[in-house]
């Protein structure tokens, strides 16, 4: 068994009074792939980016490979109200927290690459451009070597002559593919996609799912955000049906889809079969 | 991290501000003098032959007495209404260009005795012969100097429409167009433009008393000393009315003021001189050569308005971005000071805020060369609306992009610097385009504290040869030319920026 590269325990996150994910626990191994299905505002989305710190969750802990989060409720509460709440904390600890969160949330943020659902590629730079900022910036990597990396990347995903490209000369398959190296260029222990494929035509969903089947061979640990079944149950390792912000049910492709133990899994899985 | 960014590029941008070194040195031996060159012909103005050169009775008694004390004169350029107020900044040592001696300004400032005296002259159209004497005035619209003695003795009279200037050269034109019927000005203007424009006439007796007196700070009371005996001295020697006779001002009040009755014998050679200069402008032809010789003037002052502008626009991008950012990223304290400086800042006239900047902060101890403060003062203007340019730009910029490169292991500060900067960049350049060629027309003002820039320069030399049509022309088209190649610049700059455009960006 390889090691848990990714852990969270008790996770939760609410948007003013509503919440979105509730004490969800979950641990992914290395070189798994994991898909996350569910209904439309289940909180698929609201979950990798808490696992990116993007966002930031309420109360629980997050572990990224050696660096770990954990919030408590009523830290959650301090930084919601703001400087009008110091009775539990004076402002320099608040202050020494809030630095340490930022610390750790840029290390995690560093080791996990995330995909968004609608690209954002930096449109005012090439997508050699695209690929390189990043390391040059972030790890003060050389041009030179940064540059040589990206284009092992673009082959790797098959656009080696769109180097010199603009964003938007990109159809929409070739977007995201230069968006998962992107994401490569800096070297993450965990890919996570929202939705990769959702705003792409149907002939080039093809496309983008052969890149991360390829890079699921080579090791790469990734989680998808999907309404792609087919693809969930055929490449996953486990599939997770998420539901009003709680985890109803995780299983083998195979078993979760024929068999699902939870009959709000099988309401959600049935609406595919037919 | 961008907070401590912020901060460090605020406190070294007012360390910019503030670490202008005191200008206040001068040297011994020379002394600062201050006059308005704006055309008071016989006062001080450009010489029409040299238009770069200030000449003047009050010029030649400054000089007269420069020799007395032997030291040496040091013009400064000072607006009139601002002559007072620059002696207590210590711009220069001795203010003077016809200021007349009154208890009012007694209470500020020092006076020397006078040098001299003189009185107030009606002056009407030919062919009005209605106005004879202070008498004939009531009941009709008459223009004097605002704050002058003739405006004051006009109201004591009772029963007159008094109409004020800012310059007598517009109560003269007024007068022309039939909105007032006479003007009551100090005799030196009175004899000197009527002298070349002949449609105006001189009428009536002597007005008034007026005697006109160097200013100088109350404490610097040895140099009062000094240009008090100087002044004896000339008086003396003859060597004032010597001064006099050549600009034809010696009349029957200095005689009795100097109990020097004796004939004139000194012919008035530099009143012919001028006359001759100024009669040049007759027709159209002699009139194009004289435009010829005032491109030299006007092209330096071009160079002034446009290193000013320029300067100023450097500056308020970078206070301005500093401010937007702070308004769009820096948290509660950050935002609200940059909302409050933009509101303050855009809510009070950009005039008041260059009188504050070059008059109110010396009080204070923060003074600024008129080079400096006009930078400072338009650029901190400006910077408010570029903030508000800037963060219209930064808005526009999808929050995705800040998220996709903090995904990316970027720090905020590194996001915004890399990724939103750049983009906002092309969004504002039009309206930034905009902005500067606003700035650029704008700098005009800052002829109000003593800049001598293009505007200044037209004023100097519109009213010293009473020409304001064909000089504003020039002067209009100069503006014109200097925004054309910024707004040509910006265009070839947008289109090279602009590789994608906003709609093909919505594709993605």
């Amino acid at each position: 068994m390889s090691e848990i590269i990714l852990e969270i325990k008790q996770l939760s996150k609410s948007f003013d009074d509503h919440r979105i994910l509730k004490n969800i626990s979950l641990s992914v191994r290395k070189g798994e792939l994991i898909s996350i299905i569910g209904r439309s505002g289940c909180g698929k989305t609201t979950l990798l980016r808490c696992i990116n710190c993007l966002e930031r969750f309420d109360s629980g802990y997050l572990r990224v490979g050696g660096i770990e989060i954990e919030r408590r409720y009523f830290q959650a509460v301090q930084h919601s109200k703001g400087n009008s709440n110091s009775n539990h904390f004076n402002n320099s600890k608040k202050y020494k927290l809030e630095e340490e969160y930022q610390e750790k949330a840029n290390q995690i943020r560093s080791r996990v690459g995330l995909l968004f659902q609608n690209l954002n590629l930096f449109p005012h730079l090439t997508v050699l451009e695209n690929i390189t900022i990043a390391p040059q910036i972030v790890r003060k990597e050389h041009k030179t070597t940064a540059t040589e990396r990206a284009k092992a990347l673009l082959a790797k995903v098959g656009l080696s002559d769109f180097e010199n490209r603009y964003p938007y000369q990109l159809s929409g398959g070739q977007a995201q593919r230069v968006a998962i190296a992107r994401a490569l260029a800096m070297n993450p222990e965990l890919m996570l996609y929202d939705e990769p494929t959702s705003a792409l035509d149907p002939e080039l969903v093809g496309e983008v799912f052969n890149v991360m089947q390829d890079l699921h061979n080579e090791g790469m640990t990734q989680i998808i955000v999907t309404h792609a079944m087919n693809f969930a149950k055929s490449a996953s390792d486990y599939v997770i049906y998420l539901e009003a912000g709680e985890i109803v049910e995780i299983g083998r492709p195979q078993d979760l889809f024929s068999s699902p133990r939870d009959a709000r899994t099988e309401a959600y899985v049935r609406l595919f079969k037919e | 991290m961008l907070k401590i960014r912020i901060f460090v590029f605020l406190s070294f941008g007012l360390g910019i501000l503030f670490g202008n070194p005191d200008i206040r040195a001068q040297e011994k031996k020379v002394l600062r003098w201050a006059a308005d060159a704006e055309g008071n012909a016989p006062y001080i103005f450009q010489d029409p032959k040299i238009p770069s050169n200030i000449i003047g009775f009050e010029v030649d008694i400054v000089k007269a007495i420069c020799n007395v004390l032997k030291v040496k004169a040091k013009f400064v350029q000072n607006q009139w209404d601002g002559l007072i107020p620059g002696l207590e900044r210590n711009d220069y040592d001795i203010a003077i260009n016809g200021l007349e001696i009154t208890e009012d300004r007694k209470q500020v400032v020092n006076f020397s005795d006078p040098y001299y005296v003189t009185h107030e002259q009606l002056v009407v159209m030919k062919g009005v012969d209605y106005i004879n004497e202070l008498s004939d005035l009531v009941g009709r619209r008459v223009g004097a100097l605002k704050n002058s003695l003739a405006e004051r003795i006009l109201r004591a009279k009772g029963g007159i429409n008094v109409i004020t200037y800012e310059g007598e050269v517009n109560a003269f034109v007024d007068m022309k167009n039939g909105r007032i019927e006479a003007v009551l000005v100090d005799a030196p203007i009175a004899l000197y433009f009527t002298g070349t424009n002949p449609e105006y006439r001189i009428v009536g007796q002597p007005i008034g008393e007026i005697s006109y007196g160097i200013a100088l700070r109350k404490g610097d009371t040895t140099l009062l000393r000094r240009i008090n005996f100087a002044i004896e001295t000339l008086k003396k020697s003859g060597k004032l009315r010597e001064i006099l006779e050549q600009w034809k001002l010696w009349n029957f009040m200095m005689s009795s003021f100097l109990s020097d009755f004796s004939p004139s014998n000194v012919p008035p050679r530099k009143y012919h001189e001028f006359l001759e200069a100024v009669g040049r402008r007759g027709d159209l032809v002699s009139r194009i050569w004289l435009y010829l010789d005032f491109m030299p003037l006007f092209f330096k002052a071009a160079l002034v308005t446009l290193g000013i502008s320029i300067l100023a626009m450097l500056l308020a991008i970078f206070v301005g971005l500093v401010l937007s950012l702070m308004r769009v990223y820096g948290g509660k304290i950050l935002s609200w000071f940059a909302i409050a400086y933009i509101e303050v800042i855009r809510g009070t006239p950009l005039l008041i805020q260059l009188y504050f900047i070059f008059y109110a902060l010396p009080s204070i101890g923060i003074k600024f060369s008129p080079f400096i403060a006009a930078i400072i003062g338009l650029g901190l203007n400006y910077a408010a609306y570029e903030a508000e340019v800037y963060r219209s730009g930064l808005f526009a910029i999808p929050k995705g992009q800040i998220e996709a490169a903090i995904s990316l292991g970027m720090h905020k500060s590194q996001a915004i610097w890399h990724i939103v900067i750049p983009q906002a960049i092309r969004i504002v350049i039009p309206p930034m385009t905009n902005d500067f060629i606003s700035l650029l027309k704008d700098s005009s003002l800052v002829s109000i504290i003593t800049m001598i820039e293009l505007t200044k320069v037209y004023y100097q030399i519109a009213s010293s040869y009473y020409d304001y049509l064909g000089t504003g022309i020039i002067v209009a088209i100069i503006y014109l030319l200097l925004g054309l190649p910024f707004v040509r610049l910006a265009r070839a700059f947008e289109k090279r920026l602009v590789i994608e455009s906003a709609a093909k960006r919505d594709k993605l």
